[in-house]
């Protein structure tokens, strides 16, 4: 309750500081002065990210804190942005909730920046996996996952960086061969070119729709003629 | 007059490189697929070997297809992160017949996707000097590569030259002209830079987590198959696979049977025996003998057209000991691997035999000469037969 009331009025002081025209680098507190955005606290603005390595990102993944926080969900599941009206209308993603100082300028932080163990890393495939769509190398869209324009950057490079160092693996194309261009006494023609995922159910099952006779008691009405014999018909009718 | 100039410069660049390109195995030494290190081959015999000729011939093509699986669900059919989300699964009602006819269906779409990838021996690295203009020399401090990118120019026979800063112009070396395919034309899955995946650590963490198979597709797609990269990569894994008898990674995958053909043509077929014999494939062993035998033919060794599968089997393992004791150099592990075929062979073939697994080596073979010698031996019996006899004499014996 102390530190969290020095650090507000440390936070009014630094932007009366501001206000009163003085250079931002001159007035920014050190961390020990503005206090750590550590994960129980809740207010983060104008607190410092606390740095973890990728192996302790890891073991906190594995652990019970970790568990007992997202519940075994991905950590966008439980994160809801703060908008007014529809989903559709919300505003664009923020650019970045962290400033270039290591402080956060937000208080509700996407899931990524406001858990302070998390970052994207291809050593963790795990943590990028959660924002894959289902079976594919595609992230998910970014209004869906909620994070901001920073960290959606750096999930896709370092899922790129993650493929390219085989932690996650992905459908090669397959590649066909002519072996006549490899090797000249070959005379073979080469089979049918074929690619992954290019078998569709109806090539090996072809089941198509058959046209059973029905009972139509309209058949043989000759309406399309009606117009066309309108006279005979008014003639008649007179 | 300059454009006449020119164009014959251009006609002679032309001829130049299409000259040079055919060049690919004049001078050969021995195969880059044989491996002194798990080679078995006396080295005389391993000059000699032409793996290219060897691996296209048809009756090896034959049974390398014949050894490769074919399992559907769990390897060529199986399910792959792809690159654009699906827009919905298909869900089939069918009845049993029509089950089986799709089943039948699938197995003949799935030999297209187990086609081999070619074995090259490397290409040659040599680039050929095509004009020295000193008049131009050090007019920039770095190289212009000069690449062909007209339609009618395939990825094989794209021209690709190089101007040095010293002024001569040469044509470019194999890496080049794959880098130069790879800058102009883009494909996905296939970076200018070579993917980290492709050289350790990384290498081995992908094989540690049993990725065998899409590091052999992925690779096979980036190099070249001539690439002495590419040659070096496949060796290395199938070396890893060797040693850790990992084999079923790259069972019933196109990558297979260039495994198989490495460890025939070097003469090491045990841990490829065990690993059959394990999975109880009696006919896949003696296939594998067959393709051995094939390689370097012996008539000493021959296979009679009528020999049976565990009489091929049988040879290969009396033959092999006789062979390490006149080399004299008697590996009791190669030995015990072998004993073991044998083993593994009765153990998931006769469940019903209560064939006690902790026999010793010597004692399996002894017995398995006994129940051969029991059976009265025909020439086209096949195996049912035998291991009815098999069965008959442990029961006598008990
Ligand atoms: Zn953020």
């Amino acid at each position: 309750m102390l530190r969290c009331g020095r650090s507000i009025s440390q936070r009014l002081i630094s932007t009366s500081q501001l206000s009163a025209g003085q250079k931002k680098t001159e007035t920014l507190p050190t961390p020990e002065e503005a206090g750590w955005a550590f994960n129980h606290v809740e207010k983060k603005k104008g607190l410092y990210k606390p740095k973890h390595n990728i192996e302790e990102q890891i073991s906190y993944m594995k652990s019970k804190a970790y568990l007992d926080a997202y519940q075994g969900l991905p950590v966008h599941r439980s994160y809801k942005r703060n908008f007014k009206g529809q989903y559709m209308l919300q505003p664009p993603p923020r650019l970045f909730c962290i400033d270039k100082h290591g402080r956060f300028n937000v208080n509700h932080a996407c899931p990524i920046c406001r858990d302070e163990y998390l970052f994207f890393d291809f050593r963790n495939p795990g943590l990028i996996l959660q924002f894959l769509q289902d079976g594919t190398v595609q992230p998910l869209d970014i209004l869906k996952t909620g994070l901001c324009r920073e960290q959606y950057n750096l999930l896709s490079a370092q899922l790129l960086k993650a493929k390219e160092h085989g932690k996650i693996t992905f459908g090669v194309e397959f590649r066909n061969f002519d072996y006549r261009q490899y090797y000249p006494w070959w005379t073979e023609e080469p089979s049918r070119q074929v690619s992954r995922g290019g078998l569709t159910l109806p090539d090996i099952h072809p089941d198509p729709l058959i046209e059973f006779d029905a009972f139509k008691p309209e058949t043989k009405t000759w309406w399309d003629q009606y117009w066309l014999r309108h006279d005979k018909f008014a003639k008649k009718g007179k | 007059m300059l454009r006449h100039g020119l164009f014959s410069r251009l006609h002679r660049l032309q001829a130049l490189c299409q000259l040079h390109q055919p060049q690919s195995s004049s001078l050969r030494l021995a195969s880059a697929w044989i491996n002194p290190l798990i080679s078995h081959v006396d080295p005389g015999r391993a000059q000699e070997v032409n793996a290219e000729k060897l691996f296209t011939s048809p009756e090896v093509q034959e049974l390398l297809t014949k050894l490769t699986g074919a399992d559907l669900q769990n390897k060529i059919f199986r399910s792959r992160r792809i690159s654009t989300p699906q827009n919905r699964s298909h869900y089939a009602l069918m009845t049993d017949e029509r089950w089986e006819k799709t089943m039948e269906r699938m197995q003949e779409e799935a030999q297209h996707f187990l086609q081999f990838i070619p074995l090259k021996e490397p290409r040659v690295e040599t680039t050929e000097t095509l004009i020295v203009d000193k008049e131009i020399a050090g007019f920039d401090k770095s190289k212009f590569v000069f690449t062909d990118i007209s339609f009618d120019a395939t990825d094989q026979d794209r021209t690709v030259v190089v101007r040095e800063v010293d002024g001569s112009l040469r044509t470019a070396t194999p890496e080049e002209h794959d880098r130069m395919n790879r800058v102009y034309y883009e494909k996905s899955n296939r970076p200018v830079v070579e993917p980290a995946v492709f050289s350790d650590p990384y290498l081995q963490d992908a094989l540690d987590r049993n990725e065998h198979e899409f590091l052999m597709d992925w690779a096979c797609m980036y190099f070249e198959v001539d690439d002495p990269k590419f040659i070096s990569l496949s060796k290395t894994v199938y070396d890893r696979i060797i040693a850790t008898k990992n084999f079923d990674s790259l069972y019933s995958t196109r990558h297979f049977g260039t495994l198989v053909f490495y460890l025939a043509i070097n003469n090491n077929l045990p841990p490829l025996l065990n690993f059959f014999a394990n999975l109880g494939q009696l006919s896949e062993c003696a296939s594998l003998v067959r393709l051995q035998k094939s390689l370097y033919p012996d008539w000493r060794l021959a296979i009679g057209s009528y020999d049976s599968d565990f009489k091929i089997l049988q040879d290969y393992v009396k033959q092999n000991t006789r062979f390490k004791q006149e080399l004299g150099d008697v590996a009791s592990t190669d030995q015990s691997d072998v004993y073991g075929i044998l083993k593994g062979v009765i153990s998931t073939k006769l469940p019903t035999l209560r064939f006690n697994v902790t026999m010793t080596l010597d004692d399996c073979f002894c017995f398995l000469c006994q129940a051969y010698l029991h059976a009265s031996w025909a020439l086209n019996v096949n195996d049912g037969h035998i291991l009815d006899e098999l069965r008959n004499f442990t029961l006598f014996r008990n």
